[in-house]
């Protein structure tokens, strides 16, 4: 008896093509080898992204700069994080060239721990916070309806991706050919990021009556915005035809809010956000082989419904190997 | 002593060769002399991932500093401000500059396997699935469907037909097996095995 056991080495002439959207039907050379064995594959699958958050507990700050006042005190924080508020308001002389400009944030309450099974429910109330959202698929189907045939559809749902992939393998004693193409649509997550944001008050002007009562920031406690009161006084020029100016301009802050994991994004004056959290139906409508893949050979994507913030695609990798 | 007489000893008390030729084309018939195979498999994997997170615990901070000021700024060496701490502009008109910043330091709590994250500063959370519209069946070894569902979900539905013409008994083709991953897993490898007596 004599036994032969060998393996291929891979010695390989490697043939590669590449192609982008718009590639519908590609030549195959399988066929022209002479078979010894064939694999074909399909495979489709449906993906929806997970809902991700984070917070970020904030800090407490205070900040003050002016000229020209004649009394008045300072808003500051305490050891919790919380804004003591101006002891006493800032006054003026009148004509003179006065300006100040208060703002203060009293730092987020200490988060507390998950509830049990629960990962977010009881860590709230934080002062920055980023989000990615999927929707629930809609409209969402694939299927392989017999050999090589089958078809794929992303659906509307945000935060979607539909991956189809055929490999075709085909191989004989002295030659070997692949072709493997991948299609893939995807829509978008949304996404956001916002802070919350503090109280400022700023004050200025020249040629004024004396301001009796500059404006404050009230005391907040943590996770609270401090309260803007406005200046008393001031408020006509100091003599008539003399010449003056004044400005004034509020930002009210915000309290800090629950971190969710449901898409409701909080009410922050600071935001960015790459797409808006929407029902299914406005994410756009995506198919993947429209006609179906109607054999080995044939792959498509249609494009033609393809909405904002979603993308689709179409590769072919091909190699042919002589031993 | 021959292989087959080895392998085979009831071939002799059978009565000779021609029983013995019988027995061994029997044993060795169902892969030799197969003209044709063909294998179809379908797989449908529907999967709900579960939720997970982390959380960073953080230090206090505090920072104060300004000009321009007169009152009582009392500080401590800790981190927090001291009780009494004041300012305000100096008399005059005197132009002033002053900030502050607090950071309360996060309590480190034990990790309770069965509860949530600690109560931290800093937390990432990836929610847990949800099945939402998720389904899936297969029909017959080359059909099958399935419908996507909700955030965190993933439904992949794969058919493999895999054909041995005749004659290539001992030929075997290695492919990808289910839940093969989505990025290209190279060459297929194919490994032949040839036996002569």
């Amino acid at each position: 008896m004599k036994t032969f056991a060998f393996s291929l080495s891979p010695q390989r002439v490697a043939l590669s093509t590449a192609a982008t959207l718009g590639l519908a039907t590609l030549a195959c050379p399988l066929q022209a080898l002479a078979q010894s064995a064939s694999i074909n594959a399909i495979q489709l699958s449906v993906e929806v992204a997970p809902i991700t958050v984070s917070g970020t507990r904030l800090g407490a700050t205070t900040s003050a700069i002016g000229v020209g006042l004649a009394t008045g005190t300072l808003p500051t924080l305490n050891n919790t994080g919380a804004t003591v508020a101006i002891g006493t308001p800032f006054t003026t002389s009148a004509d003179v060239t006065f300006n100040y400009d208060v703002s203060a944030r009293a730092g987020d309450a200490a988060p507390t721990a998950g509830t049990a099974g629960q990962l977010v429910q009881g860590a709230t109330a934080f002062g920055r916070q980023t989000g990615r959202f999927s929707e629930v698929s809609a409209g969402t189907t694939m299927a392989i309806t017999g050999a090589n045939a089958a078809t794929i559809d992303a659906g509307t749902g945000i935060g979607t991706t539909a991956t189809a992939t055929i490999s075709s393998t085909v191989s004989s004693d002295a030659n070997q050919a692949q072709i493997r193409r991948v299609a893939t649509s995807t829509t978008g997550q949304s996404t956001f990021t916002a802070e919350r944001q503090g109280a400022r008050y700023q004050h200025g002007g020249s040629g004024l009556a004396a301001v009796s009562g500059g404006g404050t920031l009230g005391a907040a406690a943590v996770g609270t915005a401090p309260v803007v009161t406005v200046s008393t006084g001031g408020a006509a020029p100091s003599g008539a035809g003399v010449a003056f100016t004044r400005t004034e301009a509020v930002q009210t802050g915000q309290g800090s809010q629950a971190l969710e994991g449901t898409g409701v994004v909080p009410i922050y004056g600071t935001v960015e956000q790459t797409r808006v959290v929407a029902n299914a139906g406005t994410a756009g409508d995506i198919t993947i082989g429209t006609a179906g893949v109607a054999g080995i050979n044939s792959l498509t994507v249609d494009t033609n419904a393809l909405g904002v913030g979603n993308s689709a695609s179409l590769s072919v990798i091909q190699s042919l190997t002589a031993f | 002593m021959s292989l087959t007489s080895l392998l085979f000893p009831v071939a002799r008390w059978g009565g000779g060769l021609l029983g013995g030729a019988v027995l061994i084309s029997l044993v060795f018939s169902s892969s030799a002399r197969a003209e044709w195979s063909t294998t179809h498999t379908m797989d449908l994997v529907l999967q709900v991932e579960g939720g997970e997170g982390t959380a960073q615990a953080r230090g206090a901070s505090y920072a104060v500093g300004g000009s321009g000021l007169t009152g009582h700024p009392v500080l401590n060496s800790g981190a927090a401000p001291a009780a009494g701490f004041n300012l305000a502009p100096q008399p005059g008109g005197t132009p002033f500059v002053f900030t502050m910043s607090v950071t309360p330091a996060d309590t480190v709590t034990p990790v309770d396997l069965s509860g949530g994250l600690p109560g931290y500063g800093q937390v990432s959370i990836q929610m847990p699935g949800s099945a939402g519209n998720l389904t899936g069946s297969i029909a017959g070894p080359s059909q099958g469907s399935a419908q996507g569902g909700g955030p965190g979900s993933r439904a992949t539905l794969t058919q493999t037909t895999t054909v041995y013409p005749a004659g290539r008994e001992s030929l075997r083709a290695i492919s990808s097996g289910r839940d093969a991953p989505s990025e290209d897993s190279g060459p297929l490898s194919v490994v032949r095995s040839l036996t002569a007596f």
